[in-house]
């Protein structure tokens, strides 16, 4: 009785921490992927503004 | 597979770790990495030496309770005080902003005071597995990895974090550390009940998860700018 009492104990808070785990690091890939995605676009639309800048100069 | 097979494999996972991180040392000997690797041939070394010293019966390194049972939690009880202060040190140096290092400063300091403090007054360091200092060292060590986390975040610059070996290292560290901290509460206590020591599969699980990812990590990771 006491056995299964500790093992259900352990197992269910085991499982609630390792959620917790597993979802910090999806949650911080998706967002380390979205950033680098902003960032990429940011940098091709910097482009294209330069470009249309220089075009302008000319 | 038994258990006890599963458990003995651990050492080995420790070791391919250990022997991995040194053939790619290359990729990171000049950042603050190297002292993980120093740590994994710590750990592996501890491993192989607890297991020796128990089957030898080398008496000048064990102590035996009145029922003649073999204790050798000293070296693992050592060892985790020298795990977490290293782990601490590692992203101390790793990390940029100021304030998470600072932070990071004030957890080592609680940290190494409440394990002496425990040593001291509360659990001994021969006979007993060291509770409190377990829980309080995952915890601020899942929080220095979130600073890790959000400092990557934080970067204005493109990162490859699946490229980056602190990535896997953390990957590895937040399981292993997050899901045996239930384990740590009143472990003393309730190891004496029969049968529980099945459920101390999970944490063999999760200890070879632990070193294949770091293994992995080693493998996969760029060389560190």
């Amino acid at each position: 009785m006491e056995q299964e009492r500790v093992t259900l104990i352990i197992l269910i808070s085991t499982v609630v921490v390792l959620v917790f785990a597993v979802a910090m690091i999806v949650l911080f890939s998706i967002f380390q992927h979205l950033k680098n995605k902003l960032l990429i676009d940011n940098k091709s639309l910097r482009d294209i503004i330069r470009n249309k800048l220089s075009s302008f100069d000319v | 597979m038994s258990l006890e097979t599963f458990r003995n494999l651990i050492p080995f996972s420790e070791l391919l770790a250990a022997i991995i991180g040194t053939i790619y040392f290359f990729k990171y000997k000049h950042t603050s990495l190297k002292y993980f690797l120093f740590l994994l041939w710590y750990i592996t070394l501890t491993e192989f030496t607890g297991w020796y010293v128990i089957e030898k019966e080398v008496l000048s390194l064990i102590f035996l309770d009145e029922n003649g049972v073999k204790y050798n939690l000293w070296m693992y009880n050592l060892l985790r005080f020298i795990t977490f202060n290293t782990l601490f040190f590692v992203y101390y140096n790793y990390l940029n902003t100021k304030m998470f290092k600072k932070w990071i400063k004030i957890f080592a300091i609680i940290y190494s005071s409440i394990y002496i403090i425990n040593w001291s007054f509360i659990q001994s360091f021969i006979w007993e597995k060291s509770e409190i200092p377990k829980i309080l060292g995952s915890i601020f060590l899942i929080i220095v990895i979130l600073f890790y986390f959000i400092e990557s975040l934080k970067l204005e610059k493109i990162v490859l974090f699946h490229k980056k070996l602190l990535f896997w290292i953390s990957i590895g560290l937040l399981l292993f550390y997050t899901g045996t901290i239930p384990f740590a509460l009143k472990y003393n206590t309730y190891m004496l009940i029969p049968g529980i020591h099945k459920l101390f599969l999970i944490i063999w699980i999760l200890a070879l998860i632990m070193y294949l990812i770091f293994t992995f990590g080693f493998i996969w990771s760029d060389k560190e700018k």
